[in-house]
């Protein structure tokens, strides 16, 4: 049995719609809530269960989770052993193997006001990872030019695929590219989005000359490799605070090269995070990728230089051809 | 012949006698072996927080005989089984797995309850449950140890005495 498979952590119900529907390809989200209908993400639309067991758009009679089907998933994801995750529920999600992030929401019990379990867990949302290799052949000539690589920002609203775009471009630096010899990159990878570890080993191809921090804090994470790993290239996903911002700085000044993500639709939404607005001015960084979906997701790449100047935009073919 | 056969009723008596009272010294040996058992798994979690079928299958490496195997067995069955929750996990395969020991009825129905509830525990839970479980064992070791001594003896003596009554029936 392939360990990777979404299927060995789902319900006999639910096993049974996902082997009739053949849905498994593009599967993006099952999103399951006590008492409320279950619902399937499949090739960037929604659908419901109906009592015949098949996919429908409408929600008509559609299936309920019940409460039994959250603790039986919740004890397939856990192995049957939830006291192994109590860590990762207190993050809220948990990663299993095959790089699947399973999110979790319900009862939170705090303790000196901090969050110590999600007790009575009610919502799940599985996430399936996708790794999608060739995503950033279009965009790397842009961050790496002459043998250089480029500090790069990606800019993205959630779900438009930055992600999958930072872990094609961490595979492709660190295996190296068309005349491009690859470096040795460090990935800090603090929601185990990225490397989907399991065990501290990545499932997902994150290249030969990586080393990973997984479920690391960014700031210390990123010293950490600096310190100990010394690596040419450091990539990071969603970036936001101080810590971050000072970190990445710091690392800039060490000599490496960073790559990292932030959510954003424009310059001025970034512009709007006080410490990362410094780091723009002072040019740090040097290619801006922003990314929106008009018909898949990431369809359209438009990259800036320092200046703020569009270098290129990037326009999905599949895109072109639909309209 | 009369002597050879007087010879065979008097050794298969003993025989008998002697089995019962193996049973009775197997029972502590194998409740001994279940308790160390449960002491690593406590650990396991405690300090590793080891899931429960590496867990199982770290143990019964450590384990000799029929806890070895069960150990093995109810690994392998928690990694293939993904579609059954603990709870729902078939009595009669735990039983099965139980079948070369000496225990009795009542010890397997313990295990296959102890094991049926390790499911959907958080650590402090799992914790509590181990410990109880590891007081109850004790008891019933220490039960089992006294019911070897008085049985152990009688079951030999029983066995021998009663070979040697069918032989002077027969004369």
């Amino acid at each position: 049995m392939n360990g990777n498979r979404i299927e060995n952590i789902l319900s006999e119900k639910l096993k049974r719609v996902l082997e009739n529907e053949n849905v498994q390809t593009e599967l993006q989200e099952i999103r399951l809530r006590v008492d409320k209908p279950i619902m399937i993400y499949w090739a960037n639309k929604e659908f419901f269960i109906g009592t015949d067991l098949k996919l429908h758009t409408l929600d008509q009679n559609s299936l309920c989770a019940t409460n039994d089907d959250i603790k039986e998933v919740l004890e397939y994801i856990s192995k049957h052993s939830l006291y192994a995750y109590e860590e990762d529920i207190r993050n809220g999600y948990i990663t299993i193997e095959g790089g699947h992030r399973i999110g979790l929401a319900g009862k939170v019990v705090l303790e000196n006001g901090k969050v110590k379990t999600i007790r009575n867990v009610s919502c799940i949302n599985i996430r399936v990872s996708h790794e999608i290799k060739g995503s950033a052949d279009h965009v790397l000539p842009y961050i790496v030019t002459g043998g250089v690589i480029h500090h790069t920002l990606i800019i993205s609203p959630p779900k438009c695929g930055k992600t999958t775009l930072l872990r094609d471009i961490v595979r492709q630096v660190s295996d190296g590219f068309m005349n491009f010899h690859g470096v040795n990159v460090g990935l800090v990878d603090e929601r185990s989005e990225i490397g989907g570890c399991y065990r501290g080993i990545p499932q997902n191809d994150i290249g030969k000359r990586t080393d990973i921090l997984d479920s690391c804090n960014k700031g210390e994470g990123l010293l950490m490799l600096i310190r100990a790993m010394a690596p040419q290239v450091i990539a990071l996903d969603e970036i936001g605070n101080k810590d971050d911002i000072d970190a990445i700085e710091y690392a800039i000044n060490a000599g490496c090269k960073i790559i990292c993500t932030v959510h954003g639709n424009s310059i001025k939404d970034i512009k709007d995070k006080p410490r990362l607005q410094e780091l723009i001015e002072r040019k740090l960084f040097q290619r801006y990728i922003f990314l929106e979906n008009q018909n898949n997701i990431g369809d359209i790449k438009k990259i800036y230089d320092e200046d703020h100047k569009m270098v290129s935009m990037l326009v999905d073919k599949r895109m072109l051809k639909e309209s | 012949m009369r002597i050879l056969g007087m010879m065979m009723v008097f050794i298969a008596c003993s025989g008998i006698g002697i089995t019962y009272s193996y049973i009775y010294k197997k029972r502590v040996e194998q409740l001994c072996e279940w308790k160390k058992g449960i002491v690593l798994l406590k650990n396991e979690i405690n300090y590793s927080l080891t899931p429960l079928p590496e867990a199982f299958e770290i143990i019964g490496r450590k384990l000799e005989g029929v806890m070895n195997r069960f150990f093995d067995e109810i690994a392998a069955l928690l990694k293939t089984n993904n579609n059954k929750t603990m709870s729902s996990l078939d009595e009669k395969v735990i039983k099965k797995l139980l079948i070369d020991s000496c225990l009795n009825e009542k010890d397997r129905k313990t295990i296959i309850s102890f094991i049926k509830n390790l499911g959907l525990l958080d650590k402090e839970s799992q914790m509590n449950n181990l410990e109880l479980h590891i007081n109850y064992i004790q008891q019933e070791i220490d039960a089992a140890k006294k019911d070897e001594e008085k049985n152990n003896k009688l079951f030999k003596t029983l066995g021998i005495l009663s070979g040697i009554f069918i032989i002077v029936i027969f004369i």
